[in-house]
């Protein structure tokens, strides 16, 4: 059992203003519980006023600490601050002052969290605050919410949530989302609130507030009418500013939110005018269209990413769904391959890009697409353009563009065979060799055998005729030539690789050894008495490989131009 | 050295391989050739015939029967072509009817001239006609690989003629046709240091066109077997121009020097056609109908080398079938069907190269305007239908007009190969600007298309040059009075850019602009080339140094009628 310190030697340590550094080692204590015993025993010796925990914060000794010992510091204080008996105006200064140097590290609001706690442990402090703040005191109406929320006082909150349209609105409206209400009666009195406050025209920030706590309410009380949620939401969303939309991305992350369709069409109806520059409520979105997609709403997730892609901006950019994508790519493979020929056929330059870097698999190659025949039930044109978007879009990942060739073959008609058949051949066989193997690995009773077979035999004829022209020496590149080739492809390749370093997590979470010799490598780490052990490693190389297509070389710019063409044609109406 | 061209020797493939040499190697042994190879006359078994002094120190006339390679079995007997009925031959009727009333007096030698060896089991029979048919008068004399190079190497190449420093040249090019790049460097030197010994006498011309000659043979045989004649067709471009440079003061002149120069300069011309045409009729052509076939040909991984191998062929069959066109003109045979129908090939296997190697619609380098305006000027001469070559050109223009507009791979005013390679470094306005600086690839192939009549295409090209490329200085490359001294020398600053072509107020204001600047120009048919009628010679230079080719070999023919 650990020892804890005495009442001597904690007074010895804040005479000394060595406090706060035992604060940050947490007095050297390892176990919980006697931490736990030690926030008992400060607090007590505060409260006996053997000593002053609040002036660590008052004479900034602990703001003076180095950036990680402050934190383990206040993290140490919060859990003593519940404890302490202590002014309110002295208290919430105190959480003040540490919550502004914490700044905008994820521990910064760590102090109001102690505050909430401080003034449900001691409730009369709260009626001070809010009575304070009700008279006008500007500290009292910043630390309204924590106490109302201590209170759970709805009521009340409604109360001033009405009567004023300061600062003190916002927190009790905040408020009023924390507050667990007694009964659904009391959520749906809080809506009406809304419903009143909202007629006055309140700001972006007030709707913004709204939002979230009526988002809060729709989460405990699920039974809510839609009738009444809905166009409560939905006036909250109309002229809406970014605070407000972004909120309303977050929305999206509340998973009652799937029950309540007519609010979750509202607000994904206002989120499709996102400005695409705010880059943080994109962030939101992104993460709340993952929720969705894993939550039974996939088709309202991915009709709203259609449409937000439809748009037309310019600024659009498809990376910024990394979650989304994701979630699409590895779900269900019917669902993904309608998403595949919805988007295609679309041709919107985001959506088929984001696919493009999306689809993995197969190395290079990318994953095999075999889209199903009820998918694939549209007009022979329509099939033939899907074809051409594919190869548009996919042709550098040759397998996933094949396979929806060889999906269109399975159930197209003569004609369209024919024309998917040279598309087959002259763009696919004719560029990558690779291609070759997998449609020589098709099943021989597969409905497109005959077609495919035909566009083989035209590339091995191709090839054949290919591979009887000898090599002609005089015409090749000099050895100067090849220098400064392989000058530049060294260049480029160092610029891949640190770009590929510059994205990689390892380089963010390990340090880097460059080993100059040996294919093994030692190393040894320092043990507590000073031993070394020994770490070795087995080095092993990796790579990547890929085809170039054969047009790359014989005729870029063709190449280049077609598929262009391909990604940028529309279907006609 | 002696291996060398013993090796040479053993490697000709056919007999007139060893004809293109001997008289020269004869003539700087000192000895009067009488008799040259001819086609298509009766030569009763002798194919050169010379007169000179034997090692005895007799004058006598010598009768050389040629045969390449080997001789074997087959070759000595059983066939009206083999050797011993072409010896009889030359006993019965050439001895007695062709050898000139003033040498009749002289003992005669037959020689049997011929590059390789002569085989064991042939020996006995060679011995025993020798033996049989000497007589006071007649004698025999085998004249194998060994012993040709022995006077090859004590005649035309004596060290006192060929110093060791272009010996070793010679020797390192020959060693080095696997490289060509570096072969022809040195070979280069080797060419030069001819052509300053010959700028000393009009012997010393003529014999510097003779050593450039053999010299070119061996390095072109001995290639031919590396199977790689890349340097040999460079070394023969450049030879041609310097040996041209040598010969053009003493032009009109008609000693004896002045004619045998003359000689050898068509010799050279014939050796280039051979080079160039071994190239291309035998290497390139035979597959330039099938697809992507050249583009395969060339073992290159990256599309730049691609299609500057592409165009550089193209610009050879386009000069080569313009020698060609240039020869049958010469001598006046209008009806010679095979040579007419020779260039006919030239123009169609350009058009089966174009269409079956699609980077030929895509010059990547301004330069490669050169190689385009080679291949237009054939067809220009071929007098084939136009509709390929519209068809090329507006092709041409459409992908040029998509690679700016993209910022993609449009053609470079930079000729240097890290440039290309390394383009697009970057989408800069500023390197753009920068890249697209200037162009004569783009008035060329404008105003063709504008004669023409592409409207449509010509005024593409107008709106690019006036939105895209309105910094672009548009220009054409004319010779001008310095470039008489120095076209042919492979130099560069010479000559005058005529620039600013209003290529943005479409194609007729363009092709009048051109007309009037080569009709104002006084420079151009002075050039020596231009006044003795060897127009292909400044063809041959503006391929060899890069330059583009003048419009007065075109604009003759693209002028709208009454202009």
């Amino acid at each position: 059992m650990t020892e804890l310190p005495s009442s001597q030697v904690l007074i010895a340590l804040a005479e000394n203003d060595q406090l706060v550094e035992a604060m940050a080692r947490r007095i050297e204590l390892g176990d919980p519980d006697a931490a736990q015993d030690v926030v008992k025993h400060w607090a007590e010796f505060h409260n006996t006023h053997a000593i002053d925990l609040l002036q660590v914060v008052e004479r900034g000794q602990i703001q003076r600490l180095p950036s990680h010992k402050f934190f383990l510091a206040m993290s140490f204080l919060c859990k003593i601050l519940p404890e302490l008996d202590a002014p309110s105006q002295r208290m919430m200064s105190c959480v003040e002052a540490l919550v502004a140097h914490a700044g905008d590290d994820l521990a910064a609001t760590q102090p109001n969290g102690a505050l909430r706690e401080w003034f449900v442990r001691w409730p009369e402090k709260s009626r001070e605050v809010i009575s304070a703040s009700m008279a006008g005191n500007d500290l009292a109406s910043r630390h309204l919410t924590f106490a109302l929320e201590a209170l759970g006082d709805a009521a009340e909150a409604r109360k001033m949530a009405l009567s004023y349209s300061d600062v003190r609105q916002l927190s009790a409206i905040t408020a009023l989302g924390r507050i667990i209400h007694v009964d659904h009666a009391s959520s749906l009195d809080t809506l009406a609130t809304f419903t009143r406050i909202m007629e006055n025209h309140p700001g972006d920030e007030v709707r913004a507030c709204m939002l979230v706590s009526t988002m809060a309410i729709l989460a405990r009380w699920p039974q809510t009418d839609p009738a009444i949620a809905a166009p409560l939401v939905d006036g909250f969303l109309k002229d809406q500013g970014p605070i407000t939309l972004h909120h309303a991305a977050r929305a999206l992350w509340v998973d009652e939110i799937t029950s309540q369709e007519d609010v979750l069409n509202c607000l994904l109806k206002a989120l499709e005018s996102v400005d695409p520059t705010h880059k943080g409520t994109l962030e939101e979105l992104d993460h709340g269209l993952f929720r969705l997609m894993g939550s039974g709403s996939s088709a309202a997730s991915i009709s709203f990413v259609t449409k937000f892609f439809s748009s037309g901006s310019d600024n659009l950019d498809f990376e910024n769904f990394e979650n989304f994508t994701a979630s699409l790519v590895s779900g269900p493979t019917e669902r993904l391959h309608r998403v595949v020929v919805e988007w295609l056929l679309l041709g919107n330059t985001p959506l088929c890009l984001g696919l493009a870097r999306a689809l993995e698999g197969n190395g290079m190659e990318g994953p095999s697409l075999d889209v199903g025949p009820e998918i694939l039930s549209i007009p022979s044109l329509t099939q033939e353009f899907l074809c051409r978007k594919a190869i548009g879009w996919f042709f550098h990942k040759p397998r996933t563009a094949t396979s929806i060739l060889v999906s269109v073959l399975r159930v197209c008609d003569e004609e369209t065979a024919g024309k998917v058949g040279d598309l087959l051949a002259e763009m696919m066989l004719l560029n990558f060799g690779c291609m070759k193997d997998y449609l020589t690995g098709l099943p021989s009773d597969d409905p497109a055998r005959s077609h495919v077979d035909r566009a083989l035999e035209r590339n091995n004829s191709y090839l054949e005729a290919l591979r009887a022209v000898p090599d002609i020496n005089e015409f090749d590149p000099s050895e100067s030539q090849l220098q400064i080739q392989q000058a530049h492809q060294r260049n480029q390749m160092r610029e891949v690789g640190k770009l590929a370093m510059d994205k990689s997590i390892f380089s963010k979470i390990c340090r880097t050894a460059t080993l100059l010799y040996g294919n093994r490598g030692q190393s040894f780490i320092r043990e507590a008495q000073g031993h070394l052990r020994p770490v070795e490693m087995e080095m092993k190389s990796f790579g990547v490989t890929f085809e170039t297509p054969r047009l790359e070389i014989i005729d870029p710019i063709k190449l280049d131009y077609t598929l262009r063409v391909f990604r940028s044609e529309r279907l006609e109406k | 050295m002696k291996l060398l061209i013993r090796d040479y020797l053993a490697s000709l493939k056919e007999r007139n391989e060893l004809d293109a040499i001997l008289p020269d190697l004869l003539s700087e042994l000192g000895f009067t050739v009488i008799s040259r190879p001819g086609r298509g006359t009766s030569q009763h078994g002798v194919d050169i015939a010379a007169v000179g002094e034997d090692e005895d120190g007799e004058r006598k006339i010598f009768l050389f029967s040629l045969k390449q390679g080997d001789v074997t079995r087959q070759d000595w007997d059983g066939n009206p072509q083999a050797i011993r009925a072409s010896l009889n031959e030359i006993r019965d009727a050439y001895i007695r009817n062709r050898i000139p009333v003033r040498y009749q007096t002289l003992r005669i030698v037959i020689c049997l001239a011929f590059g390789g060896d002569l085989q064991e089991q042939v020996r006995d029979s060679w011995g025993g006609y020798t033996r049989e048919n000497t007589t006071d008068r007649i004698a025999f004399e085998e004249w194998n690989g060994d012993k040709i190079a022995g006077l090859i190497l004590k005649g035309i190449l004596r060290e006192e003629i060929l110093p060791n420093d272009l010996r070793s040249s010679f020797r390192k090019a020959v060693a080095m046709v696997d490289e060509p790049d570096v072969s022809f460097a040195h070979f280069l030197r080797l060419t030069e240091g001819l052509h300053r010994a010959g700028d000393i006498s009009n012997k010393a011309k003529v014999r510097s066109a003779r050593q450039l000659n053999i010299c070119l043979w061996i390095l072109f045989v001995w290639a031919r077997d590396a199977g790689n004649l890349e340097a040999p067709y460079r070394a023969s471009e450049i030879g041609l121009l310097k040996m041209w440079d040598l010969l053009r003061p003493g032009i009109g002149k008609k000693s004896k020097d002045a004619t045998d120069l003359a000689n050898s300069f068509i010799k050279l011309i014939q050796l280039h056609l051979t080079i160039a045409s071994e190239l291309i009729e035998k290497k390139v052509l035979p597959h330039a109908n099938v697809r992507h076939g050249f583009s395969r040909a060339i073992k290159a991984r990256d599309s730049l080398d691609v299609n500057l191998a592409c165009f550089e062929v193209l610009g050879r069959i386009g000069l080569t079938g313009l020698w060609l066109h240039w020869l049958l003109d010469r001598s006046g045979k209008k009806g010679d069907d095979e040579m007419r129908q020779g260039v006919v090939n030239f123009v169609r296997a350009g058009f089966d190269l174009i269409q079956n190697n699609p980077t030929l619609y895509s010059p990547r380098a301004d330069r490669q305007g050169t190689d385009i305006a080679l291949f237009l000027l054939l067809w220009m001469h071929s007098g084939q239908g136009a509709e390929e070559v519209v068809s090329w050109l507006s092709e041409m223009a459409n992908r040029i007009t998509f690679a700016v507009q993209s910022r993609g791979l449009y053609p470079l005013s930079s000729a240097d190969y890290r440039d290309l390679s390394a383009h697009p470094r970057e989408r800069s306005d500023e390197y753009f600007k920068e890249t697209t600086c200037g162009s004569a690839m783009l008035p060329l192939i404008t105003a063709w298309l504008e004669a023409f009549r592409q409207d449509d295409v010509v005024k593409k090209i107008s709106a690019l040059a006036q939105k895209e490329l309105e910094h672009c200085t548009f220009q054409l490359w004319m010779p001008d009075s310095n470039s008489e001294t120095e076209l042919f020398s492979g130099m560069l600053g010479h000559g005058k850019a005529v620039f600013d072509l209003p290529l943005c107020e479409g194609g007729r204001r363009l092709l009048t602009t051109i007309a009037e600047a080569c009709r104002t120009d006084t420079d151009f048919p002075k050039i020596s080339a231009v006044k003795t009628g060897f127009w292909p010679l400044v063809l041959t230079a503006c391929h060899h140094s890069r330059f583009p080719i003048p419009p007065q070999f075109w604009i003759q023919a693209l002028k709208p009628p009454g202009e």
